[in-house]
């Protein structure tokens, strides 16, 4: 008996280090001498464009076989061309890599018009969290942030969305605070929102994490609050700071501060269902569900590589504020949490969405 | 501020620096030959090298890039007619004519002076306004900017030849197809025939290629010969365009002060650069008759300009972090990597690096325009040969530059399209300069225009800067339409 176990223990282990070896040789002769591309949907030097970039760098780098790895922009239509591009006619093979963003996939879930991707189509490699800050300008009302109440006063608020999936977070919050909101709409980017700030055509504006810089100072010198931030959504399920603004509140604890009671109802539980979304998994790159086991196996054992270099690493949280690479066990979690809207929840999102914007949806 | 200077200018031409300058001036004059291919594949080209340099070296690099694509974008432009990048596509309109008619030499060297200088003058207006340019850049608001869009769509008064009515018609074309695809305002999609591609309109580079270079091509095959018409030698007219420059010294620093203000403008300089600087020197020349049939002129006063705005269009990037175009915005983020944050206070924090940037364009365009006078010589040859001979080498080319705006199969649509167009307007006397003019402000006339109506209802036709380019388009069109007449009479 001894001895059957002592060969099937030598057995098992010969297996583990045959499979082992088996599978970095299938890893490294997958993309040998290949040439792997990463499609970028946004315009370039934006968020998504740097995060796609230094991931095409790494993949670059860690990718076992050593392919040329590319980024490469395809533009137009708000992602809805490259998405459906990867799908539809791209190949399958793990060659093709696509950047996204939480938004993207919220469109997906709520099935905006001309998009003709599932969330089924693709794999999720690696994501990184991405949070929002929401400024408000000087003489609006609002001294500190105690005095969130009087935004609901006045004429209203000028602010400016680049379309409403993109501000979702901040159509929520705006809904639960009651404000008065004057949407300019037509800014192309973050940048021109930022601008329109700084030059008083716009009262209150939601800024992504990744472009808080100079000009959110400028907004700060010239008597700007820093309401809140969105927050992300903790393992319990409970909206946390971003560690990257530690010392700003969270929307509902700016809230609570500021009402006196936490914020509730739908919006708030539509709000809670998104943040792991637009947040936690804000930039993702994908690969197409259809791509070989082997390819995807190669795709994730280079992430891992890269999450364990300490120079890569260094690179990816200096650039993200503070934020690692999300992969793994981490990511899926996220991503469980981050795709379950409920079907009233849905319903909801498109009727609120499109009662105040010209967006639309299929049927 | 003087020793911050001299210390950038003795960084900057230290052989390790200045190696890095010479590499992005290489890449960007090697871009700048290629049709359709501008700044942004340039810069993206070499953002990767960015990563853990030092910024001097990298900013040097990256700007060197950025200064002189203008400069060597004149070649295709001149010699074949085709719009080497967005900065080259109203010195078409009179440095091909005199191409054809054997000056390519002359016009290449004066365009290549031009660049120069301009770039020279950009650098100095860029160290100089960079103190105040702070309130300047926020005192334009969306309105100013409409009416900057509508003083360049008044230009199309100017470029209308002696038909304003079919210019009318034209721009207006050039509007409508402009408005293809995503609507600026709102997230619905127009006009796209069921097609993805079509989810974001025409590509700017298919449609400017295809108006302009497919029927030139048709146009010389079916006359047969070579580009230029006339056997000439080309050596003979390089001192001709370099006493051209020295005669119309004033133009040129009319049109770099020009170019540079524009180009300080986010969003708004690349696109209209080239033609309201076309337009300004039609409007304020005496003798108009040459131009559009090959008025040294007319290359004279987009050169200077389009090279000039590279230190304009510094100015929001590096104060704000706000891009004033792709190439700006890849510059923005390199920065970021290499821990440069801009901000009002850079200047201050960091005078030695936006002083290596000003430098950085001197000496730029200093050097691409050395190294391109002497490519001259070799790359002008092209106009004499015959033209069945290079015309598959071109339209690969061609093909390739329209295809790089999305490398999606529409593009060659697009630019077979385009060119069909381009080639009816030809042949029936249609000017196609104010098309491409409304398709390129299609967009930003009616972002603009919702934006300012949304904010401002109607108060804002009484702001000053309104008032002021209100005035300025009035007389713009005013004069070329009352002049027109007066000629006619």
């Amino acid at each position: 008996m001894r001895t059957i176990n002592f060969y099937f223990c030598r057995f098992l282990l010969l297996a583990g280090v045959a499979l082992f070896v088996n599978i970095t040789t299938v890893n490294a002769q997958f993309y040998s001498d290949k040439r792997v591309e990463v499609i970028i949907p946004t315009s370039p030097g934006g968020g998504t464009d740097l995060f796609a970039r230094l991931l095409a760098d790494g993949f670059d780098e860690f990718l076992e076989g050593n392919p040329t790895v590319i980024p490469r922009q395809m533009t137009g239509g708000g992602g809805l061309l490259a998405g459906n591009w990867v799908v539809e006619q791209a190949p399958k093979d793990g060659s093709i890599l696509l950047a996204s963003t939480g938004q993207t996939t919220l469109r997906q879930i709520l099935r905006q018009r001309g998009m003709r991707t599932e969330v089924s189509d693709f794999d999720v490699l690696v994501a990184v969290p991405m949070t929002r800050n929401v400024f408000v300008a000087a003489g609006k009302g609002v001294e500190t942030r105690i005095d969130l109440p009087n935004l609901r006063d006045g004429d209203g608020l000028y602010t400016a969305l680049i379309d409403p999936i993109s501000g979702i977070s901040f159509m929520l919050q705006a809904g639960m605070t009651d404000m008065a909101l004057r949407v300019i709409k037509g800014y192309e980017g973050g940048k021109d929102r930022d601008l329109a700030m700084l030059r008083g055509e716009i009262d209150i504006i939601q800024q992504i994490s990744l472009q808080y810089d100079a000009t959110s100072r400028l907004f700060l010198d010239r008597g700007a609050i820093h309401l809140w931030n969105d927050g992300l959504l903790d393992v319990n399920g409970n909206i946390v700071r971003d560690a990257g603004f530690p010392n700003i509140p969270t929307f509902p604890e700016a809230y609570e501060a500021a009402y006196g009671e936490p914020p509730t109802g739908m919006l708030l539980d539509v709000y809670r269902a998104i943040i792991p979304l637009v947040g936690n998994a804000g930039k993702t790159i994908l690969v197409s569900s259809q791509a070989p086991a082997e390819a995807k196996q190669a795709l994730r054992a280079a992430v891992v590589a890269m999450a364990n270099d300490v120079n890569y690493s260094a690179r990816v949280i200096d650039q993200n504020r503070g934020y690692g690479l999300l992969y793994g066990e981490e990511l899926d979690s996220a991503l469980t949490r981050a795709r379950n809207l409920s079907p009233e929840q849905i319903v909801f999102l498109r009727s609120y969405i499109s009662e105040q914007y010209e967006i639309e949806f299929e049927p | 501020m003087f020793d911050a200077a001299f210390t950038a200018l003795q960084v900057v031409i230290s052989p390790e620096h200045f190696g890095f300058l010479f590499l992005g001036v290489a890449v960007g004059l090697f871009i700048g030959i290629l049709p359709g291919l501008g700044g942004m594949v340039g810069m993206a080209l070499l953002m990767p090298l960015t990563y853990g340099m030092d910024p001097v070296s990298g900013v040097a690099m990256l700007i060197g890039l950025g200064s002189v694509i203008t400069t060597s974008d004149t070649f295709p432009s001149v010699l074949m007619g085709i719009p080497g990048s967005s900065g080259s596509q109203a010195t078409i309109m009179d440095g091909y004519p005199l191409a054809q008619k054997g000056e390519g030499a002359r016009v290449l060297s004066a365009a290549f002076l031009c660049s120069m200088l301009g770039g020279l003058i950009g650098a100095l207006v860029l160290s100089l306004i960079l103190p105040f340019a702070v309130p300047i850049v926020l005192a334009l608001g969306t309105p100013e900017l409409l009416m900057l869009t509508f003083l360049g769509l008044g230009m199309v008064s100017v470029l209308s030849g002696k038909n304003p009515v079919l210019g009318l018609l034209s721009t207006a074309l050039g509007l409508a197809l402009g408005s293809f695809g995503t609507a600026p305002t709102s997230a619905i999609y127009r006009y796209n025939l069921g097609t993805d591609y079509l989810l974001d309109g025409f590509k700017l580079t298919s449609v400017a290629i295809g108006l302009f270079a497919i029927p030139e091509f048709v146009a010389i095959l079916s006359r047969g010969g070579a580009i230029t018409s006339e056997k000439r030698d080309l050596g003979e007219g390089w001192m001709q365009g370099i006493r051209d420059v020295v005669r119309h010294k004033y133009l040129v620093i009319r049109h770099a002060l020009i170019g540079s203000m524009i180009g300080f403008i986010p969003g708004l300089g690349n696109a209209i650069i080239d033609w309201v600087n076309y337009g300004v020197v039609i409007r304020f020349a005496k003798d108009k008759s040459q131009f559009g049939k090959g008025d040294i002129r007319g290359v004279i006063a987009p050169e200077s300009a389009n090279n000039a705005k590279e230190g304009g269009a510094l100015i929001p990037t590096v104060l704000f972090g706000i891009p004033g175009s792709g190439s700006m915005a890849l510059l923005l983020a390199a920065l970021i990597i290499m821990g440069v944050e801009p901000g009002p206070d850079l200047i201050l924090t960091r005078a030695d690096l936006v002083y290596v940037m000003v430098w950085s364009i001197a000496i730029a365009n200093v050097l691409g325009a050395s190294i391109a006078f002497l490519l001259s010589g070799p790359i002008s040859k092209l106009a004499v040969v015959p033209f069945y001979k290079i015309m598959p080498f071109i339209l690969i080319l061609v093909t390739m530059g329209a295809f790089q705006a999305t490398r999606h199969i529409g593009d060659l649509f697009t630019l077979l399209l385009f060119g069909i167009v381009g080639w009816v307007m030809r042949q029936t006397g249609i000017p196609r300069a104010p098309l491409l003019i409304g398709f390129v402000l299609s967009t930003l006339v009616e972002r603009y225009l919702w934006q300012v109506t949304s904010r401002y209802q109607f108060e804002w036709l009484t702001r000053p800067g309104v008032i002021v380019i209100g005035v300025i388009i009035v007389i713009v069109v005013g004069f070329s339409l009352f002049g027109r007449e007066h000629e006619s009479d």
